[in-house]
Order: structure tokens, then sequence, then C-alpha cells
């Protein structure tokens, strides 16, 4: 009797870890990998900086504070970010920038620019862009005696690469920023492996403390 | 309810930490052989809970499920939220090593307090048990929020403000918590009521082979 009862209650054991099992992966096939963190991103365009920032999931951070420090911890300037979670500034000076997203509620975050980025912002008016239309005759924008300095190529050379660059990273942080089902079977990993190691001790524990060879 | 790495000030982070090595010493010690395993299961669900996000609401929130921790666990919710912080710190950049202690702070304590509140109470009958159930997953997240606001309280912010501005944000995930919890509870009380508090068993376990356990 108390060994069919006993059965009775195994099977019910089973039930429940299969359900629990069901009910978690039903979920997480229901929701896409979405979570509870804010995510401040930068990238420079032209002679401008641009930041986007969003919680992660998808929802901008609208209203939110942007605060921009530079090399020495010193506040540069501050805003707010629009509807769509943007706010763009123009730096100040040439130096790394750490700009800290302060989204209220606890959440923060910060995205740093090194000054190597920022030493590509241009401040002249690139010469194509104001000259192309004007002038009729390419070979005077680009005439042989070499009028177009090596400096204005590299400056045209950057605005166009940071033009073509720009979605590239930003998919790339996208990417980085989505959870991943290794993370997650990851995590459940070690905590199995913590459950694991706390049985070990026990068990070790209790055969240290038994007489050997009892019963 | 993570709080991100860099908002809180030094004391605040100290006595989270101090608050949640002590609550894990308690928790640690109270977890027997026959709890590991549950709270590992636990842990698990804490864990992934908090990446279904939920789309109600003025703000982006998402499942905690401390209350059943708390339910199930007691003082073992301490280590079990604290792992399962620690590795959402490392695997998805929630909350952050620093803040490890006052998040596991917000989220463990309120586990506790319903675990005394209401872990007597779902051993009733049905019709006390599972609105019981219902306010323990309620309220881990609305008591979550107030420790939240009071820990947000020393950096820069009104803790009224706050608290009412969390509160007002966790509401669809309160409810959805507080149903899960009592659905929870009516599945476990039909098919493992031991694994709820203050149930004594009718008759002494029994391993797989009919012994007793000792």
């Amino acid at each position: 009797m108390i060994i069919e009862r006993h059965l009775w209650y195994r099977c019910h054991k089973f039930r429940l870890v299969v359900a629990m099992a069901l009910f978690g992966a039903v979920w997480l096939l229901a929701a896409p990998a979405a979570a509870h963190k804010v995510t401040v991103f930068a990238w420079v365009e032209g002679d401008t900086v641009h930041t986007e920032s969003k919680f992660s999931g998808g929802r901008f951070a609208k209203q939110a504070r942007i605060e921009v420090y530079d090399s020495g911890d010193k506040l540069l300037l501050d805003g707010l970010t629009d509807d769509e979670g943007r706010f763009a500034f123009k730096p100040p000076k040439r130096d790394a920038l750490r700009i800290v997203l302060v989204a209220g509620s606890g959440h923060r975050n910060e995205w740093r620019l090194t000054a190597e980025e920022i030493s590509g912002l241009d401040p002249a008016p690139i010469r194509e862009q104001t000259n192309s239309e004007a002038l009729p005759q390419p070979e005077s924008v680009l005439p042989m005696d070499g009028a177009l300095s090596p400096t204005e190529m590299q400056h045209m050379i950057e605005a166009s690469l940071d033009k073509k660059l720009q979605p590239v990273l930003r998919q790339l942080h996208r990417q980085e920023e989505r959870t991943r089902l290794a993370d997650i079977l990851g995590g459940v990993g070690y905590i199995l492996g913590l459950v694991g190691l706390g049985a070990y001790i026990h068990f070790r524990r209790r055969s240290s403390t038994e007489p050997p060879h009892a019963g | 309810m993570h709080i991100s790495e860099g908002v809180l000030s030094g004391p605040v982070l100290l006595s989270g930490g101090v608050l949640t090595v002590a609550g894990t010493a308690v928790g640690l010690k109270k977890l027997d052989y026959e709890r590991i395993a549950r709270a590992g299961i636990l842990a698990s669900a804490f864990f992934v809970a908090s990446l279904i996000h939920v789309p109600i609401g003025p703000s982006n929130v998402h499942l905690i499920l401390n209350g059943i921790v708390g339910l199930i666990l007691g003082w073992g919710a301490f280590p079990a939220i604290l792992v399962a912080l620690f590795l959402q710190g490392m695997f998805f950049q929630f909350g952050g090593l620093t803040s490890l202690g006052v998040n596991t702070l917000i989220m463990a304590l309120p586990a506790v307090v319903c675990y005394y509140c209401f872990g007597h109470l779902v051993q009733c009958q049905k019709r006390i048990a599972l609105p019981a159930a219902f306010a323990c997953g309620f309220f881990g997240i609305l008591l979550g929020a107030v420790v939240a606001g009071a820990a947000l309280m020393f950096t820069e912010e009104n803790f009224l403000e706050v608290t009412i501005l969390l509160i007002t944000a966790h509401i669809p995930v309160m409810l959805i918590e507080g149903v899960m919890t009592a659905f929870c509870v009516a599945f476990l009380r039909k098919v493992q009521p031991d694994m709820l508090p203050h149930c004594k068993p009718a008759s002494p376990p029994v391993a797989c082979n009919g012994r007793s356990i000792t």
C-alpha cells in the first residue's frame, strides 16, 4: 500500500517537472527575448555625435537625460532625448567622451567614444559638398596641381566611410544586445551545477559522519 | 526592478550588500538537502522570468516571480535570488556587480515577508488559499517597488514619487504574478502539497524502494 501510494507520488512529481518545463518552453517561444535594461549607443557622423537610447525590448527611452562627460569626468553638456530616443550634439572639444544615459527609476547606462573616433570629426565644411554644384567643371575641383590637399582628401573619405559604416555599426550593436539562447541555457546550466555541488557537499558530509560499511 | 550600476551611492550599496549577505547566510543555513533541488528549479525560473517582458502599461517591465520563490523557499529565496541575479548580470547585463546586493535585497526581502504573511494561509481551504496566493504574488512586487524606492531615495530622487512611479509601472506585472502564483498554488495543492510551507505530510516520507528516509 505504501509503495503504491508512493508510486502515485513519484508519478506526479514527474508530471510536475514536465509541466514546469513545458510552461517555460512555451513562454520562451511566445515572448521574444526582451528585457529590463536600458542601452545607449553613440556614433559619429560628420561633425555631430548622434546617440540612440532604448530599453532592450525595443522601446525608445523617451525624454531621458543624456549627460556627456570628457575624459576628466567634467560635465560638458546634457539634454533630453526626443520621442525616438535620439539626441545629437556637436562635441565642444576633441576628447574621449563618456555619454551617460539616465532614464530614471534606477536605469542608467553609458557609452564611450574614444578620442580617435572624435578626432574623425571635421569642423570645416567638406569642400566637395559645398562646391560640387557651384562649379560646373570637375577639373576645377580636382585640379592636377594638388589643390585638394591630403587632409581634405582624408576628410572626404572619412565622411563617406562614416555614412556607409553607420548602419553596420548599429546593426552590430543590436546583435550584441540580443539575448541569445546560449546565454539562457548557460545560466540555467550554472544553477543546475550549483545544485549538483550542493548535493555533492551534502553527501560527502553525510558519508564522512556515517561509520564505514554500516548496515 | 534591477538598479543599474553607478546609480546608487556607496553607503546604500554597502548596506544593501551587508543585509543580503546576512539574508543569504540565514537562507543557506535553512536550505537543507531536500530543498536544494527545489531552490535550483526556482532560481532557474527566476533567472528566465526576467526575459519575459510585459508590454502593457507605461514602462518596460518583466516578470519577477519573487512571490512564488519566497512562498516555496522561505529564507532560501535569498541564495536562490542572489545566484539568479548574479547570472542575469553576467549573461544579460541586468543590474550590475556592485548593485547586486541591493538588487537581491529588493527582490528577496519581499519574498521572505510574503512567506511569513501568506505562507501559512496557502494550506487552508481553497477559499482562503487562492486569494492568499494571489496576494503573495501581488505584494512580492509591490514591496519590491517600495524597497527599490527606499534605495533610490538616498541618491537624487524623492521616495514617494519614485515608489509610486515604480508601482504604477508594475501594476500589470503584479496582477499577472498574482494570478500565476494562485495557479501554481492550486496545482501544488493537488499534486505536491508538501512543497508548500507549513505542511505536515500525513505519513513519513518514503524513498523509492519503500524504506523510510531518516
